[in-house]
């Protein structure tokens, strides 16, 4: 398990980030300059912290105040990085027995030789690192991270220096390497859908501290607050007031069927919208969000079956390869809340026939409205 | 035909080549991998040397390392006599060739990419890694320093005659030679002289022309 609190300043910038992690993966995932590859050399470390701890399956690395700075070969972290820094001088062999230091000369041949054949390049043991694809180089980096049995795995970018195509299969590969190491990996990014696809975890950091910390799922469907959902792609925010729970009988818009029984609701510019889960007070002002995935597309014979319908017409479309990128705007009141975004399917944009102009109706299932936190330190 | 000059300059370079060579690492590791207070003055004074004319380096040198001054008298103490000796010519060669070791090291060492020291770090100690990463990667250009510095200390002049002054058979180097035997019109001995000088200096451009590159 990894735990850490520690804070770094460096050129005006404030790096105070806090976690506590399981084994497996972790995504700590945010935009450029949000603090992700100074956590890393921090945690490895090659940057010394001012303040707080940082530990490892009980092991402490750092103690500010215990003075406590555990010099980083000896704290049993792996690094990978971007472009894989692989020793140019020395052939895949050494690259892979450079940790292995300590050990005896044959007890670190059979461990060079497992990794080449894990790795799936038993040929290339003699071959330098400008000889090999970017794929066998991610492999042996890789390797020379795990062949020393860290307890933790850093992984910067790996995949960010590569194309598309190439990009998946070194993901593939590495998804398939992991497993066999027991321990915890922490993968830097900063694509969403990289973290979605090689985390079960997911740390989103900006500003230099972690915004939030969870299950993969949890924080892309249950941002913490507006900033979170904004970098987890939630990017319908808006704001309404708590409603009264006796004012909720079956109170939704547009007069379509009843919500959900003890649901609670939000009002939204003058209509009441129902929302499943625990709400603040009546009467607290809020932002909640829906992420564009979650917004239905309703067809006009079954609007009268769905909570939460919204009639409105749409007003741009973006083909994104296999999904559409749609902009709604809502009629009456509503349109003051400003466009809500919707991911749809080809498939059924070409259903339902649809083209920027078309009037249809979406529905906000209530279970996917997300009430979110008000912002520390925000300006009300 | 006296041999001394050519000896003497060959020892005085060879010894100025190896000081100014762990010096000038020291200094170029510390300028190309560390931020520190006081790092640009650092950076100017490596290369003053190259900058200010020889007189003015070899008079404050003088001035330093004389029986009066602040250095020379402690060394005096400890029976170490610098001017006025073939060991002022080192330390002469040394203050020389120093910038031009920094200035190569130093490129060679920013040239090192910092990520390829970081990932060796996390496997084996900082001393390790600087001399089975960094060291290798760097080697060349450092070399190269090293080339240019013997060369300088072959060459050295100004800031010799300052503190070695020209003595014969005991500080006068080959370009001091060279130059004695042009003021006593002996062309014969300067020619010599100055053949046997470039004799050397072109051995060391071409073992410089042939050092294998590192696989990149």
């Amino acid at each position: 398990m990894l735990d850490f609190s520690f804070e770094y300043q460096v050129d005006g910038f404030r790096l105070a980030p806090a976690l506590t992690t399981e084994r497996g993966v972790t995504a700590l995932y945010g935009p450029s300059g949000a603090g992700k590859s100074l956590t890393l050399l921090c945690l490895v470390g090659l940057r010394r912290p001012r303040q707080g701890w940082i530990r490892l399956n009980g092991r402490t690395l750092f103690d500010a105040t215990a003075g406590i700075h555990v010099p980083p070969h000896r704290r049993r972290v792996g690094l990978v990085f971007q472009e894989y820094a692989l020793f140019p001088h020395l052939t895949v062999t050494g690259n892979l027995a450079y940790g292995l230091q300590g050990l005896s000369r044959t007890e670190a041949r059979d461990r060079v030789g497992a990794m080449l054949r894990l790795l799936r390049l038993e040929a290339f043991g003699a071959h330098y690192p400008g000889e090999l694809s970017g794929g066998q180089r991610q492999r042996v980096a890789l390797g020379r991270g795990l062949i020393v049995q860290p307890d933790l795995l850093l992984l910067d970018e790996p995949f960010s220096a590569l194309d598309q195509m190439e990009r998946e299969r070194l993901r593939a590969e590495v998804l398939e390497l992991l497993p066999g190491f027991g321990g915890t990996t922490l993968l830097v990014t900063h694509s969403l859908q990289e973290a979605y696809l090689m985390a079960g975890r997911m740390a989103v950091i900006d500003g230099g501290r972690i915004l939030q910390a969870g299950p993969r799922d949890e924080v892309l469907r249950h941002p913490r607050d507006r900033r979170v959902a904004e970098h987890v792609g939630a990017s319908n925010i808006f704001r309404g007031v708590v409603l009264n729970q006796a004012d909720v009988q079956g109170g939704i818009i547009r007069g379509t069927a009843a919500g959900e029984s003890g649901a609670g609701g939000i009002v939204w510019h003058g209509e009441r919208l129902a929302v499943s889960g625990t709400l603040p007070p009546p009467g607290t002002d809020v932002e909640f969000c829906i992420r564009p995935e979650d917004v239905r597309l309703v067809w006009p014979e079954r609007v009268s079956e769905r909570p939460n319908v919204i009639r409105g017409c749409l007003t741009s479309e973006v083909k994104r390869g296999v999904d559409y990128q749609l902009r709604f705007r809502a009629e009456g009141s509503i349109a003051q809340a400003g466009d809500i975004e919707i991911h749809c399917s080809e498939h059924l944009h070409y259903l339902m026939k649809l083209q920027p102009g078309n009037q249809l109706w979406i529905a906000l299932p209530p279970d996917k409205l997300h009430v979110l936190a008000r912002v520390e330190g925000a300006p009300d | 035909m006296d041999l001394f000059p050519i000896l003497l300059s060959i020892r005085v370079a060879t010894l100025s080549t190896i000081l100014a060579g762990l010096f000038g690492i020291a200094l170029a590791w510390l300028l190309a991998r560390k931020r520190f207070p006081g790092w640009t003055l650092l950076e100017a004074v490596v290369v003053l040397p190259l900058i200010l004319p020889p007189t003015v380096v070899g008079f404050y040198l003088l001035m330093l390392l004389g029986r009066s001054g602040p250095l020379g008298a402690i060394l005096e103490t400890a029976g170490l006599e610098i001017v006025f000796t073939w060991r002022a010519a080192v330390v002469a060669a040394t203050v020389a060739s120093l910038p031009l070791v920094v200035k190569a090291a130093q490129a060679a060492f920013e040239a090192v990419d910092p990520r390829l020291e970081a990932a060796a770090r996390t496997l084996r100690p900082a001393a390790s890694v600087f001399l089975t990463v960094t060291l290798p990667l760097a080697w060349r250009g450092i070399l190269a320093g090293y080339i240019l510095a013997f060369a300088r200390g072959m060459g050295e002049f100004g800031i010799t005659l300052m503190l070695a002054g020209s003595i014969p058979g005991r500080t006068q180097t080959l370009p001091l030679a060279i130059y004695d035997a042009v003021q006593v019109n002996d062309l014969a001995q300067a020619n010599a002289l100055a053949i046997i000088t470039i004799a050397i200096v072109s051995l060391l451009l071409f073992v410089l022309g042939r050092l294998p590159r590192v696989r990149l």
